[in-house]
């Protein structure tokens, strides 16, 4: 008797735990860009509370990465990507619903330096110069800040000579963490990220870019819970969504 | 494929420092542990093996905050001799070798612990100091215990991704290593790319697989 | 004053899973073979090993020929490897991954390498064709037999050409005959080469074999004074090959000397005649427990006494129960019952023209004089 009541619990016990790793219908689960990581934690606490049966699982990391995972099948519901090459590939591969993508904010290009840094460079060119030994850069094929600085670069010529320089991130966070720590001279990032640690780096000069950087969000074709996702989007795109992500810097799409 | 051989090329460079650094430590490790009376001695031998059960991502950390510019070793190092360990392959072999250590260690003092300390007796009532004694009949008994520990190691470090990526970071021809080109190629989606390396990292583990086994002496002498 | 050959008083206190032990022994000898006797656990390969350097006793001194190797006092502790004594372990220590002549060959390179396998020395050749191992130098240790290990371990200790051999039971991991015949080697050998040398054991056999010596040990423990101090109470020393226990039975006082009768257990009764202070001052009533000790070469051994009368007043009879020829002598045991033997030395034409044989009915003869009295500390 005690025995298969002791069984029984355990079995509750093992079901309430894998209930986090099952996609219950009042799950969802977003996969957005590193830069996004702030304003979107924000964001989904909000969306929480106006629809309590609703949980959000958020993924970051480097937008490329994400589409990998999301063409292997992970059980994602929304992705939000940095760039539009990311979220074009995405479409190509009918990762995502068709018609259903949107941009929902904008993003500049900055350089940054740590804060005690003695060379702080004004323009692309002073990258070229001595004083700047390594400059952190998104690994172009995978990283969105990466693409946009290897852009910028190709058109000032200047990008041979940078990329021998380069140290590769995996996300536009880590090129943020080597600036930080110090282990670079330089960094290529958006504004909203240098925005997060003000202590530790400042923005050496805003780099213009030829492509906008403006940020697509679209619910996943193979998701489980087409109802919540978009909803989300709705959420991202309401008036309280747009205001969480201007307070993180994030300009109007 | 010329990426994928420069990886290659760097993966084992990578692991055979850091294999050699831990043979010597581990080595003089395990002896001290097998051999030693001092107090504490369970703890040094627990904090030692700590590697082994760390994840690497933490180690990676610690590491960083250690011989990163800002840390107290590598801003010393950077002021006294100029060198910087972050994003070299010369980092990837200290972040390889530490995770790698707890193998060495672990195996040697197992094996010198197995070896009859009559025979070490013996020898040093026939004159022997106490280095020739080590040398003659203490490693010699030892060593195909440490030799076990010895080849896991080299694999760990072939292997090592995660300690390595936060120090060395992924430099291809620098500090990219088979692991992390791997792990690059897919995020990129690279899939042919990564197929392929994962193809030759197989390859070259069966390869070394079989190289130990040659190794190995074809006459065991007697029971230790 | 010439020092003493054998100079060792170690004292070390040892603890070890809850249990403490003290070793707390003294002796000091002249003797050119020195036998060390005493049960399993007295603590004699502690003593040894402390003699060689292996084992740092707390406080005491070992010198030989008056050379101190330690000495706590005035702060002396030369190390293992300075000694120059030869150590033969129980268990020969025999390095496996080397062959029988790189093994016999090792010490006499100390340096960082082992001697080749192809070692050419006429040493070691010589100590090879010595100790017969000639056509097993190539061999390895795990391809011996026992006789044959422990003459590499012998050959390996001499081959270092030591200035004296300690020798921890090196017979005990040998079955019977090849013990008495490596008996007979190693008595030869340490004759000719005139090597000082202390034998461990709790075998009786090897006392009557090497001792010109013996000291007692028990629980680690050893009593002080030089050879000639007898105090019977605390001093028992003896190279009897004999050690009968029994219950003493009755005492006749006499002018000068008492007469002891010690009943044995089995029923046979032995008499012994001590002096009256021996007798006081070991405490024989009747009733005590005590020992009579005998050597094996004051026994006669007759198989027929029939109607003879002879004047020895012990006469113990029984059934021979092992008989071991030596080179020279044989030993004869005989079983007198109640688990107690006799052993007698007989020359080995006596035992033939005899016909002593397993079985066999015999008699033990020996003087009341030839019987000292002992008592249990």
């Amino acid at each position: 008797m005690t025995l298969s009541r002791i069984l029984r619990s355990v079995l509750a016990a093992a079901a309430l735990s894998t209930a986090g790793a099952l996609a219950l219908a009042a799950d969802l689960t977003v996969s957005a860009a590193a830069s996004l990581t702030n304003a979107f934690k924000e964001i989904g606490t909000g969306f929480e509370a106006a629809n309590p049966d609703t949980k959000v699982q958020f993924n970051f990391g480097a937008s490329g990465a994400l589409l990998q995972q999301i063409a292997k099948g992970a059980p994602v519901d929304v992705f939000a990507s940095a760039d539009q090459e990311t979220m074009q590939q995405a479409e190509q591969q009918q990762l995502v619903r068709p018609g259903a993508r949107v941009n929902f904010v904008s993003n500049s290009l900055v350089v940054v330096v740590p804060q005690d840094a003695a060379a702080v460079p004004k323009t692309l060119a002073d990258l070229n110069t001595p004083a700047i030994k390594k400059v952190a850069i998104g690994v172009p094929a995978s990283v969105p800040v990466g693409r946009y600085t290897k852009a910028v670069l190709e058109k000032a010529r200047l990008w041979p000579a940078i990329e021998a320089k380069m140290i590769g991130a995996q996300s536009v966070r880590q090129a943020l963490d080597y600036v930080a720590r110090g282990e670079v001279d330089a960094g290529f990032v958006y504004r909203t990220d240098a925005a997060i640690m003000p202590d530790k780096v400042k923005i050496a000069f805003v780099v213009p870019t030829d492509t906008p950087v403006v940020y697509p969000i679209a619910p996943v074709a193979a998701g489980s819970n087409p109802a919540a996702a978009q909803k989300f989007v709705s959420y991202v795109m309401s008036p309280a969504g747009q205001a969480v992500l201007a307070k993180y810097g994030f300009g109007k799409p | 494929m010329e990426p994928a051989w420069v990886a290659l090329g760097l993966s084992l460079k990578v692991a055979l420092w850091a294999t050699a650094i831990d043979l010597l430590l581990g080595v003089a490790a395990g002896y001290a542990l097998a051999r030693g009376r001092f107090p504490g001695r369970e703890l040094v031998d627990s904090l030692l093996l700590l590697p082994m059960v760390l994840p690497p991502t933490v180690l990676g950390y610690y590491l960083l905050i250690v011989i990163g510019r800002r840390g107290w070793l590598g801003a010393w190092l950077e002021r006294s001799f100029g060198i910087n360990l972050i994003f070299t392959w010369q980092g990837a072999v200290i972040a390889a070798a530490i995770v790698a250590f707890p193998f060495v260690c672990k195996s040697a003092r197992a094996a010198f612990e197995n070896v009859d300390m009559q025979y070490e007796q013996a020898a040093r009532v026939l004159g022997l100091s106490s280095v020739a004694v080590f040398f003659r009949i203490t490693l010699p008994l030892a060593w195909r215990g440490i030799l076990a520990g010895v080849l896991l190691a080299f694999a760990r470090a072939l292997g090592e991704f995660g300690a390595t990526l936060m120090v060395a970071g992924s430099i291809p021809g620098k500090t990219q290593t088979l692991s992390i080109a791997v792990y690059e190629a897919v995020q990129a989606g690279q899939d042919d790319l990564a197929n392929g390396l994962v193809l030759l990292t197989s390859v070259t583990c069966v390869a070394v697989l079989l190289l130990a086994g040659r190794l190995a002496p074809s006459r065991i002498p007697g029971r230790s | 004053m010439t020092a003493a050959k054998w100079e060792v008083s170690v004292y070390k206190s040892l603890a070890s899973g809850g249990h403490r032990f003290e070793l707390d022994v003294a002796f000091s000898s002249n003797a050119t073979r020195l036998v060390l006797f005493g049960p399993s656990g007295a603590g004699k390969s502690l003593t040894l090993k402390a003699m060689a350097g292996l084992l740092r006793p707390d406080r005491g001194r070992v010198a030989l020929a008056g050379d101190a190797l330690f000495d706590s006092q005035a702060g002396i502790d030369v190390p293992a490897r300075d000694r120059h004594l030869g150590y033969l372990f129980q268990e020969y220590a025999l390095f496996p991954h080397l062959t029988v002549r790189q093994n016999v060959a090792f010490g006499l390179d100390k340096g960082l390498r082992n001697p080749r396998r192809r070692v050419a020395s006429a040493p070691v050749e010589r100590w090879l064709e010595t100790l017969e191992l000639a056509a097993l130098g190539d061999r390895y240790p795990d391809e011996l037999s026992g006789g044959q290990r422990q003459r590499t371990a012998l050959a390996r200790t001499l081959a270092a050409e030591p200035r004296a051999l300690l020798l921890d039971e090196p017979f005990a991991a040998l079955d019977a005959p090849l013990r008495v015949k490596l008996r007979d080697e190693l008595r030869e050998l340490q004759a000719r080469l005139a090597l000082p040398m202390l034998l461990i054991t709790h075998d009786e056999a090897d006392i009557e074999a090497f001792a010109d010596e013996v000291v007692y040990l028990d629980a680690g423990l050893r009593c002080d004074g030089p050879p000639s101090t007898h105090r019977p109470e605390d001093d028992m020393k003896t190279s009897a090959r004999n050690q009968l226990s029994g219950t003493v039975s009755a005492v006749k006082t006499g002018a000068v000397n008492d007469e002891i009768e010690i009943a044995l257990p089995g029923g046979q009764r032995i008499v012994s005649v001590v002096t009256h202070e021996s007798a006081a001052s070991l405490g024989l009533v009747v009733g005590a427990a005590a020992f009579a000790l005998v050597k094996a070469s004051s026994v006669v051994v007759a198989t027929d006494l029939g109607t003879v009368r002879v004047s020895a007043r012990n006469q113990l009879s029984g059934t021979v129960s092992r008989i071991q020829p030596g080179t020279v002598n044989t030993e004869v045991v005989i079983d007198i019952g109640g688990g107690a033997s006799v052993a007698a030395i007989v020359t080995r034409e006596s035992a033939v023209s005899l016909g002593l044989a397993a079985g066999a009915l015999a008699t033990a003869l020996f003087k009341a004089s030839s019987v000292i009295v002992g008592v249990p500390r």
